[in-house]
């Protein structure tokens, strides 16, 4: 690996300087982890449509991409929560608790609904800030903090006793916002792609972005070089507990009901979107636009299986497989990477 | 600790305030647990006296075995710094290869079964250690894929285990109950083994890696052996399942996953390794239990215990986490 780390860097060095210095930019701004994410989920796509050119077709795109933006939106705020060293396993409590409860904002007219997306996304922030609070402030373990404060948001789900709500239990305004369309393009995908391109810039060029890969990498260090280290974290709690509401709103405003399962796959999913996408789980690196790979290749999964006539168990095999080989691969071309950095 | 003995301390008042925290900490874990089980099992007796009867006592501790094991599974991983998502699924194969498995040498089969959970906590292992994974990614993707093959043995809920099996462990010997022997025998091989010397490497490894390296700890060994003894457990946890329900359920280790973090956590095990031990998480798995069972004797509903068991570790994990602080202070 050296050696080929050295090859590279001497071939680079014949290029024309100003060339040169272009090339270094873009390298030092497109992380290879990410790219190798999104070539996996391109090999699995062109694979899919040789082998059956009906995947291809504009419906099955369609529900790949609003699947991968539900699981994508999950997965954002985990994505922050990972790279400033924690974990979120609130999640799928959080999906199913926004899913059932949107139910209970049926009036008449549309406000009631939109009343009832500000209320959830509020007690989701709130929801988040507990998470944050008891993994800084008490020094829970992540792992700790959020399995117990999602253990409570279930058992606050099962008390109120609305296990499911019908189809008509979703308010109008929230089944047009996840069901409807611009052009071929459905609205649940516009409000992904703005909001990976929102967290994108919100990582790259905002302090808190920069404090927060520096969080990630190093807590100590940080502390010293003054940035505020516990609201840093609490800051990914607070927008992991709104992304879950917002992805179960849509999930249940999608499938035009809810359960108390439908968040259940989200566990798995959102850490598993985060781990193909590049990200190291210890934190301090990664970036969101992995996390759409992932997500990506996720949900491509799901939709290859049936044709290769696989049922869902093998499914739960490929996608383990999946992520152990898809981890090991960002890792290898992140450290040729790092390797190659260090020694020009 | 033990370097001072005990006239020096009473000689010297000033000294003791650190030593006597050290102390303190050092026996608070069991003893809040310990008092928290009590409470528990003196509410459970005084709401449902009938459980006094070696029946129904029997009776519990069958239910219990199997989050007990994977309790114990999950703390030995815990205990070296790591975590092991993929119980559950190590669960779910050996519930179903348990149910589905039937016919003669079946006591040999068991002990395949058994073989076969040690093997996967191994890979495990092995993908931590040498391929140096997070923990936490590995176990996730092997939960799946274990999950997987799982299905693949038995897609539905279904089968019978072997009856000889399933009569003994709730049967008697003696008038004590079998599921108490197995429990006694867990107990016994976890306080034997923790005396000895792998056992001891295993609590050194995870309270200081680096220093248990120069000691000359074989801290990959340590880890590859803890993955594995959980699979094992794990594996134990799911024969005990298949035999107490007399099914088996592919889906069944899904539920065991979270508790078993969660019994291990309130039995005292920390999380960042190094604190606790394969018994304390006995107790946890057993408070876990108890708090479903005094919901139930109260007529409440299921939320309720599944609400209390959540205060409870943010309870417990919170008043030591604050109390680790203020000794290091």
């Amino acid at each position: 690996m050296s050696v080929k780390g050295s090859e590279e860097i001497e071939s680079t060095n014949t290029v024309a300087p100003e060339s040169q210095s272009a090339w270094r930019t873009w390298r030092h701004r497109i992380d290879p982890a990410t790219v190798a994410a999104y070539v996996l989920a391109g090999v699995i796509f062109v694979g899919a449509t040789i082998y059956n050119s009906g995947f291809a077709s504009g419906g099955n795109i369609r529900q790949i991409l609003i699947f991968s933006a539900l699981l994508g939106i999950a997965a954002l705020g985990e994505t922050l929560v990972i790279l400033g060293g924690g974990m979120d396993l609130s999640v799928p409590s959080i999906i199913t608790f926004a899913g059932i409860t949107i139910g209970k904002f049926t009036g008449p007219s549309h406000w009631s609904g939109v009343a009832g997306i500000s209320l959830l996304v509020v007690i989701g922030a709130v929801i988040g800030l507990v998470n944050g609070i008891g993994v800084t402030k008490f020094r829970i373990p992540p792992i700790i903090m959020t399995l117990a404060v999602g253990g409570l948001v279930t058992s606050y789900v099962e008390a109120t006793g609305s296990l499911q709500s019908t189809a008509s239990g979703v308010p109008g305004v929230v089944k047009t916002l996840a069901q409807g369309k611009i052009g071929p393009v459905p609205l649940v995908v516009i409000l992904w792609i703005v909001l990976a391109i929102l967290t994108g810039i919100v990582l790259r060029h905002t302090p808190f972005g920069r404090f927060l890969f520096a969080v990630g990498s190093n807590p100590i260090a940080s502390n010293f070089a003054g940035i505020q280290v516990a609201r840093t974290r609490i800051t990914t709690y607070v927008i992991s507990g709104c992304a879950s509401v917002v992805a179960g709103i849509l999930l249940a405003g999608y499938l035009g009901t809810s359960y108390l399962s439908m968040g259940t796959p989200y566990l798995f999913g959102s850490i598993a979107a985060v781990a193909l996408g590049g990200a190291v789980i210890s934190g301090g690196r990664g970036s969101y636009w992995g996390t759409v790979a992932g997500a990506l290749t996720l949900t491509l999964l799901t939709g290859v299986l049936p044709l290769l006539h696989l049922n869902t168990d093998d499914l739960d095999i490929v996608y383990g497989l999946v992520i152990l080989g898809g981890v090991v691969l960002a890792r290898e071309i992140g450290q040729r990477r790092y390797k190659g950095k260090v020694e020009s | 600790m033990n370097v001072l003995a005990p006239t020096e301390l009473r000689h010297n008042d000033e000294l003791p305030t650190s030593v006597n925290r050290r102390v303190a900490r050092y026996y608070i874990l069991p003893a809040t647990t310990g008092i928290l089980l009590g409470v528990l099992i003196i509410v459970s007796v005084i709401l449902q006296p009938s459980i006094l009867s070696f029946f129904q006592m029997g009776l519990f501790v069958q239910i219990a075995l199997p989050l007990v094991f994977v309790c114990m599974g999950q703390a030995l991983v815990l205990l070296t710094g790591g975590l092991d998502l993929s119980v559950g699924g190590t669960l779910a194969v050996a519930t179903v290869m348990t149910a589905t498995w039937v016919g003669s040498f079946e006591g040999l089969r068991l002990v395949v079964i058994l073989l076969l959970g040690m093997f996967l906590g191994t890979i495990n292992g092995i993908l931590v250690t040498r391929v140096k994974l997070n923990p936490f990614i590995v176990t996730l993707a092997t939960w799946s894929i274990f999950d997987g093959i799982a299905l693949n043995i038995l897609p539905t809920d279904g089968g019978t285990p072997p009856m000889g099996f399933t009569n003994w462990i709730t049967g008697t010997t003696v008038g004590v109950p079998n599921s108490f022997v197995v429990l006694a025998v867990a107990v016994v091989v976890w306080m034997v083994w923790s005396k000895t010397r792998s056992g001891r490497h295993l609590f050194a490894t995870g309270s200081d890696e680096e220093r248990a390296i120069a000691s000359g700890v074989n801290v990959d060994r340590v880890r590859i052996l803890a993955y594995a003894l959980s699979g094992t457990a794990a594996a134990m946890a799911g024969i005990c399942l298949a035999l107490v329900t007399s099914t088996g359920s592919p889906t069944a280790g899904d539920g065991y996953i979270l508790p078993s973090i969660e019994g291990a956590v309130i039995g005292g095990v920390s999380l960042l390794g190094g604190k606790g031990g394969a018994g304390l998480a006995i107790l946890g798995a057993f408070i876990l239990v108890f708090i479903a069972n005094v919901t139930q004797a109260l007529n409440l509903e299921p939320w309720v215990s599944d609400m209390a068991s959540a205060l409870l570790l943010l309870v417990v994990v919170g008043t030591r986490a604050l109390l680790e602080r203020d000794g290091a202070k």
